[in-house]
Order: C-alpha cells, then sequence, then structure tokens
C-alpha cells in the first residue's frame, strides 16, 4: 500500500472550539477520519475506548495539558501513535518537554493548510513504515513459534530414544541428559545384545539441531549393529568409515560396552572421556584405554579392552560437557567416588545436581550426559 | 582474528581468540581458506590465549591438518591446559606435536 492510501483515524485534543473545528474540517479534507476531544482528560478518554493512528493536541489546556495528555497516553496506548503538538513559535523549552514526553512533530499556530499537508504525509509515511513493520515481526514471530514447535517435537522425539532408568539384561542403568539448547548431540541406549547386555554414549561433534539430527541417526544405527550381533570392534569401525565419508566435518566421541555373562565386560573407548569404574568394595580408577574419535580418519583401528565387571561394579560415563560446569576431571572423579554409596538412580541425582549447582544457574554452554550402569547381582 | 604467516613451506597459524567453538570457527576455517599459502606443508598452530575449545574448534584443527599434503605436519604450540586436556582425551596427542612456544616449534621443525 502506498503512504498517500494510508487511512488515518485521528483525534484532536483542543479547548478553542473554533480551532478544533477548523482541524477537524481541514484534515478531513486530507482524507482522514477525525474526532474532537475539548481537553486533556477527555481526550484521555477517548484515546482508552478507540485506536487512533495519530495524535493531535494544543499545549495549554484547563484541567490537563497537552503535555501531560501526551505523556499519559505514551503510558496508556500500546500501539503506535503519531504525536503531533500544537505551539506557538519560539516556545523551546516546552518542546523540549514535549519531546521528553513522547511528541513526534509539532505544528506551529496560526496552523496554515500546508502545515497540515505536510504533517498528514509525515504520519501517513511513519505509520506506512510502522504497518511493515508489525507486519513482519508477526511474520517473524509466527515462524518462530513453527520452528520452536517443531524443535520441541524433535526435541521429544530425541529424548524418546533415551532408554529410561531401570534394568536391562545384566544392568541397572541411570542417566541423565541435558542439552545446552533444546537438543543436542549427547545420547546414549542400553540394549539386552546376543552376546550380553550392551551399552553406549555418545558425544556428536557440533550443537543445536545439525548434531541432534546426527545424533539421532548415530543412536539408531549403533543399536542396529549392536543387536544384528556385530562386536564393539565392528560397530565402530563401521560407524568411523560411515561418518568419514559423509560431506561434513562431523565425527563423534563415543563409549561403548559388552557386558557379558560371569564377571567381565569388553569396553570401547574413542575419543570419549575416560569412564570411573567404582567397584562394589569400594576401589576406583578410571579407565583410560582408548583411541580416536569415530569419523575423524580413515583406516584406524578401534580395539576393546576387556575388564573386570562383576556384581555391584559401577561404570559412570560422561560427556566432555560436565568440565564445563566448574568441576574439572579429578574434581569430578572424587564426587563420584564420594557419592558412589547410594543406589544409582540417587547417584546420577546427586551428580546431576551438583553439576547444577556449580553452573549457578547458567544455561550449560555444551550438552551434559551422565550414564551410570552396574552389574545386577545374578545378572546376564 | 585468526592470523597467518606464510614462510615457505612453513606457516605460522595464530588462533588470535579466546575460544575456538562454533562462534569462532567459522571464521577460523574462512582465514585458513583465504590465507593459507598453497605450498605450505608445516604449520605450527599457535593457540596461546585459547581458553576453551569445543568439539567443533576441535574438528577444525583436524581439518587444517587434513589440508595439508601427504607428509605435512601440524604442531600444536601454547595450548593452554583445556586444549591439552581435550587433545589427550581424544588421543589426538598421539597426532598432534605440543610445543611450549613458537619459537620452540620453529626450532624442532629445524626453521
Amino acid at each position: 500500500m502506498a503512504a498517500s492510501d494510508i487511512s488515518l483515524r485521528i483525534l484532536v485534543v483542543e479547548d478553542d472550539e473554533i480551532a478544533a473545528e477548523f482541524l477537524a474540517l481541514k484534515l478531513a479534507q486530507l482524507g482522514c477520519t477525525v474526532e474532537t476531544a475539548a481537553d486533556g482528560e477527555a481526550g484521555l478518554a477517548r484515546l482508552s475506548e478507540g485506536r487512533f493512528d495519530v495524535l493531535v493536541t494544543d499545549w495549554m489546556m484547563p484541567r490537563m495539558d497537552g503535555i501531560e495528555l501526551v505523556r499519559r497516553a505514551r503510558a496508556r496506548v500500546d500501539h503506535y501513535l503519531h504525536v503531533l503538538l500544537l505551539t506557538a513559535p519560539g516556545e523551546e523549552r516546552t518542546m523540549e518537554t514535549a519531546l521528553e514526553v513522547g511528541a513526534d512533530d509539532f505544528l506551529y499556530k496560526p496552523i496554515t493548510p500546508v502545515q497540515l499537508q505536510i504533517a498528514v504525509a509525515t504520519a501517513r509515511r511513519v505509520l506506512g513504515l510502522q504497518r511493515r513493520l508489525e507486519d513482519r515481526n508477526r511474520e517473524l514471530a509466527e515462524t518462530y513459534n513453527q520452528l520452536k514447535a517443531d524443535v520441541e517435537a524433535a526435541a521429544d522425539m530425541q529424548r524418546s530414544l533415551i532408554p529410561r532408568d531401570g534394568v536391562t539384561g545384566a544392568l541397572r542403568h541411570a542417566a541423565f541428559l541435558q542439552p545446552s539448547i533444546d537438543m543436542g548431540g549427547d545420547s546414549f541406549g542400553v540394549a539386552k545384545v546376543a552376546g550380553g547386555t550392551f551399552f553406549f554414549a555418545i558425544d556428536v561433534s557440533g550443537h543445536g539441531v545439525p548434531a541432534a539430527l546426527n545424533s539421532f541417526a548415530m543412536h539408531q544405527r549403533l543399536m542396529e549393529l549392536a543387536t544384528g550381533g556385530a562386536g564393539l570392534e565392528a560397530i565402530a569401525a563401521t560407524v568411523n568409515r560411515e561418518l568419514f565419508s559423509q560431506p561434513n566435518d562431523s565425527y563423534l566421541t563415543a563409549l561403548m560396552g559388552l557386558v557379558r555373562e560371569g564377571g567381565s565386560m569388553e569396553l570401547l573407548r574413542a575419543g570419549h572421556p575416560p569412564p570411573l569404574l567404582i567397584g562394589h568394595g569400594g576401589s576406583c580408577g578410571k579407565l583410560e584405554d582408548g583411541g580416536l574419535p569415530l569419523g575423524m580418519f580413515d583406516n584406524v583401528g578401534f580395539k576393546p579392552v576387556e575388564i573386570a565387571f562383576g556384581a555391584g561394579d559401577r561404570l559412570v560415563c560422561y560427556s566432555d560437557g560436565v568440565m564445563e560446569s566448574g568441576m574439572d576431571e579429578m574434581g569430578f572423579h572424587d564426587f563420584c567416588r564420594a557419592s558412589a554409596g547410594s543406589t544409582i538412580d540417587k547417584f546420577v541425582a546427586t551428580v546431576q545436581s551438583e553439576l547444577a549447582t556449580r553452573r549457578r544457574g547458567h544455561a550449560p554452554d555444551d550438552d551434559i550426559s551422565v550414564l551410570a550402569i552396574e552389574r545386577v547381582s545374578g545378572g546376564d | 582474528m585468526t592470523s597467518i604467516e606464510g614462510d615457505g613451506e612453513l606457516a605460522v597459524v595464530r588462533i588470535g581468540a579466546d575460544r575456538l567453538d562454533a562462534a569462532v570457527t567459522p571464521a577460523f576455517k574462512s582465514a585458513l581458506d583465504e590465507q593459507l599459502p598453497a605450498e605450505t606443508r608445516q604449520v605450527i598452530l599457535d593457540a596461546s590465549g585459547v581458553g576453551f575449545v569445543d568439539s567443533t574448534g576441535l574438528g577444525a584443527i583436524v581439518g587444517l591438518m587434513k589440508r595439508l599434503p601427504e607428509g605435512g605436519t601440524l604442531v600444536v604450540a601454547s595450548a593452554q591446559q583445556p586444549l591439552r586436556r581435550l587433545l589427550q582425551v581424544t588421543g589426538l596427542d598421539g597426532l598432534f606435536q605440543q610445543f611450549d612456544n613458537v619459537e620452540e616449534a620453529r626450532a624442532a621443525l629445524g626453521r
């Protein structure tokens, strides 16, 4: 719409009846819809009742002057209102005050038709820009809300992959996952497979939706390979090859394990922080054996290690985001060791609470996940 | 801001930011695209002042190594503890030799 086509609804507040009629007539001749009020209080009441585009107000009026009317109108009207103050030439202090309280422009008495024509043309231009801005903001808000709803739906899907705390095969497990924004690249899983109980924790490079999409795909792929009978070495080699062949710089760090019958576990660490093994008798140590992240380099080998993992032994797997919570690795391990006496779900809740406390309410810079597993007595 | 000094086959790449993360990495990669001389075979990555590197930044460092021709070398100078730890955890410390400063790195590379 051209600025000249914009229909203006104008409120004229003027205690001089003749001046008010003159203004109303001239403004109507310029294509505006005009109402009048005889003083500031009446004007303020009309502004509250109807939506006006422009307020034209005299300065000197009984009961409430033009300055006070503008001040109150600005506090009360929540849409854009173009404000013109009628004044005499040379009233510079009044004009300064009027600008401070929210006047946009001035009309100087005696008012001439040309002054009004210029003022209306300016108001139309400003209103036109304002309406375009409002339309654009509305479109942006609608788009944002749609995107936010999509991201929340995708985050729900990602959360649905995460196993609930409980028992799977030989393992009791508890975990928490906190993305730095709505979704992130951390994930973990536990599944009963032919050779025992498989578990993994991964951290896909990057943040937000791209990392989450990759993480979602990798979660599915790891589960598919493990339940299909592949061993840890083959799973790592396959994922490494598939990620490396992607036309981007994506990679992931991973910790995977296969808990077998009896008292052992096969563990493969690929660039993931070294997990903490807390023995049922209280012994504690981190497992540092491992190799490079998956997807960074072609033709690299990934070798699992064999460790003892008997009933009551607990393994704590965590992503690198933990270290962004004001706790270094040693401090985190010390805290885990000191809290290990409680049940696994209480242990994870305590760790989560401690990390949140240390962040002092700040959202994490990186995704944070902690997965704790424990062999169930007699579990296979 | 990333700066790159080329000297024949050697280039010193200074990250020039206190973080190498998702916000900074695109500019770092653009600087490499635009300024890293084609003849570069050895790179000293000067990480002085870099207090935080995330997974995106680490990917960019690995990407810098992959840009070099076969037999090329990337070494890291002046890495602070967070980067040292990240390189160690990910096993990349076995691929990138580390030095306390650029001068030591130059000497080790015979420059």
